[in-house]
């Protein structure tokens, strides 16, 4: 019974990850809200002062919000942070249950503008005290055919990068689960090290982008080159249907991950999927996740959102798989926070259990 | 690949002595204040920031950023030419009185030209 406590009590946090379905909403590419050209994290003076203080917050409490902070604090500097705090309830057995509360991530980003073709960006994610990583790169805009570089330590620009880790097609739950199984999820578990890496971008028409990277590996701590990785995503879209399309290719040593992915937007409704595979990431097997999500648009600042999330570690293998449906909301009061209220039902084919209580999860988000 | 980043990073920096302005009519002393004025266009025209900008890089051109630049110009040369003089005169009050893209738009793309007939 124990593994229903186990499954949900991975923690949900942010590394280099962001929500989709905004760019979705909007018909842009992740790089109109945020600092990094692949999108997460650092949010720019568009996201900040625009998206975040207008566009995102409950009407009624939209004037809280300061015009005129928008990340800079000179001409060339920047700087952002993230929060998280994340509150759990669950049930072990079916009479009792188990309440926690803890800090998730703290990120701290700066981004020096060096000119209008170059910048150097930092972040410093502190998960606990003994626990601390950093991603920091240099970015070089506008090269040939309006391409970007970037060279530094983050992570390759794979798959559909949502922010909740806790879904398979990412890492899926934290270490606490791996006694039932070798692993729950993909690779992009919220321990990853930043590989030393260099990554080239080509925007294509504005409506696309490109990416290929050459990194240390990611799965294996080496100095040597042995990470490829390359990302390929569509976007388009006006005042009320959008969509996005993009499907992405890792390789490291015998492991093969290949994910595909798309999200449509017609009025206040968003349907974002994303289908991955992986070759020899677990054994010598193929392994299988899928993400859904539809979020409803109640008004401005109010979502509800519900997921469906599958990971199958061994095809090959009858038992094994685990699935998970949520349904929650999201709310944004105002243009520093973000509340997730969720309910979430496991089911673990390796015991045969179907979870009768769901988990309830409270997050809070503050960003600026 | 250590070094590779170093040489790029040297690059990099070598970059730096450009000037970091795009800006062709505007004339904004920080950042911060071309936000602010770039918004309270997008709020008299009703629009969001789309309707010119390309968001995934706005120093891209588009045709309606060439046009808000022509009516950027007209507004600028109406208020230093006539109206800063206008108030000076008529009004000697020390107020200045000036247009903005409001006067015309009145929250509309397109701002109604002639009176519309019933």
């Amino acid at each position: 019974m124990k593994v229903t406590s186990l499954l949900i009590f991975g923690i949900m946090f942010q590394l280099g990850f962001a929500i989709p379905r905004f760019a979705l909403e909007n018909g842009t590419g992740c790089i109109a809200c945020h600092v990094s050209p692949t999108g997460a994290g650092m949010r720019n003076d568009y996201g900040n002062n625009v998206v975040a203080l207008d566009e995102l917050p409950l009407k009624r409490w939209q004037n809280s919000g300061s015009e005129n902070w928008d990340g800079y604090v000179s001409d060339l500097l920047m700087i952002g942070g993230d929060f998280r705090l994340q509150g759990i309830r669950y049930s072990d057995t079916d009479s009792s249950t188990t309440f926690a509360a803890f800090p998730m991530q703290a990120d701290l980003h700066t981004n020096l503008k060096l000119n209008t073709k170059a910048s150097l960006y930092s972040r410093l994610g502190i998960i606990s005290r003994s626990n601390v990583t950093m991603d920091y790169w240099l970015h070089l805009d506008k090269l040939t055919h309006n391409s970007w570089l970037r060279v530094g330590r983050f992570l390759p620009n794979f798959g559909l990068r949502i922010a909740d880790h806790t879904s398979f097609i990412r890492g899926g739950n934290t270490n606490r689960t791996k006694q039932y199984f070798e692993t729950e999820g993909m690779i992009f578990n919220p321990y990853l090290s930043s590989p030393v890496i260099v990554e080239f971008g080509l925007p294509l028409k504005s409506a696309g982008l490109w990416t290929f990277s050459w990194s240390t590996p990611v799965i294996k701590t080496s100095e040597e080159i042995g990470n490829f990785t390359t990302h390929l995503s569509f976007w388009s879209g006006g005042e009320y249907f959008s969509y996005l399309s993009g499907v992405s290719y890792l390789k490291e040593e015998n492991v093969h991950l290949i994910e595909g992915y798309g999200g449509v937007h017609y009025n206040k409704l968003s349907w974002t999927g994303a289908l991955s595979r992986a070759d020899n990431w677990i054994s010598s097997g193929l392994s299988l996740a899928v993400y859904q999500e539809v979020a409803y648009k109640i008004k401005q600042g109010l979502y509800l959102t519900g997921k469906y999330d599958f990971f199958d570690p061994q095809l090959d293998i009858k038992k094994g798989a685990v699935t998970r449906y949520s349904i929650g909301v999201d709310v944004f009061p105002l243009n520093i926070l973000e509340i997730k209220l969720q309910a979430r039902f496991n089911q673990v084919d390796a015991t045969d259990y179907l979870q009768k209580k769901p988990e309830l999860l409270f997050q809070t988000h503050f960003y600026f | 690949m250590k070094k590779i980043m170093l040489i790029i990073l040297w690059i990099g920096l070598g970059f730096s002595s450009e000037k970091a302005d795009g800006l062709q009519v505007l004339e904004f002393e920080s950042h911060r204040d071309l936000t602010k004025y770039m918004k309270s266009v997008a709020g008299d025209l009703g629009v969001k920031c789309q309707f010119c900008h390309d968001l995934n890089d706005k120093s891209i051109e588009t045709p309606h950023k060439k046009i808000a630049r022509e009516m950027m110009k007209m507004q600028k040369n109406l208020n230093e030419s006539f109206f800063t003089g206008l108030a000076d005169t008529l009004h000697n009050h020390g107020e200045t009185a000036a247009i903005s893209c409001w006067t015309c738009h009145r929250g509309a793309k397109h701002p109604e030209l002639i009176k519309s007939g019933k």
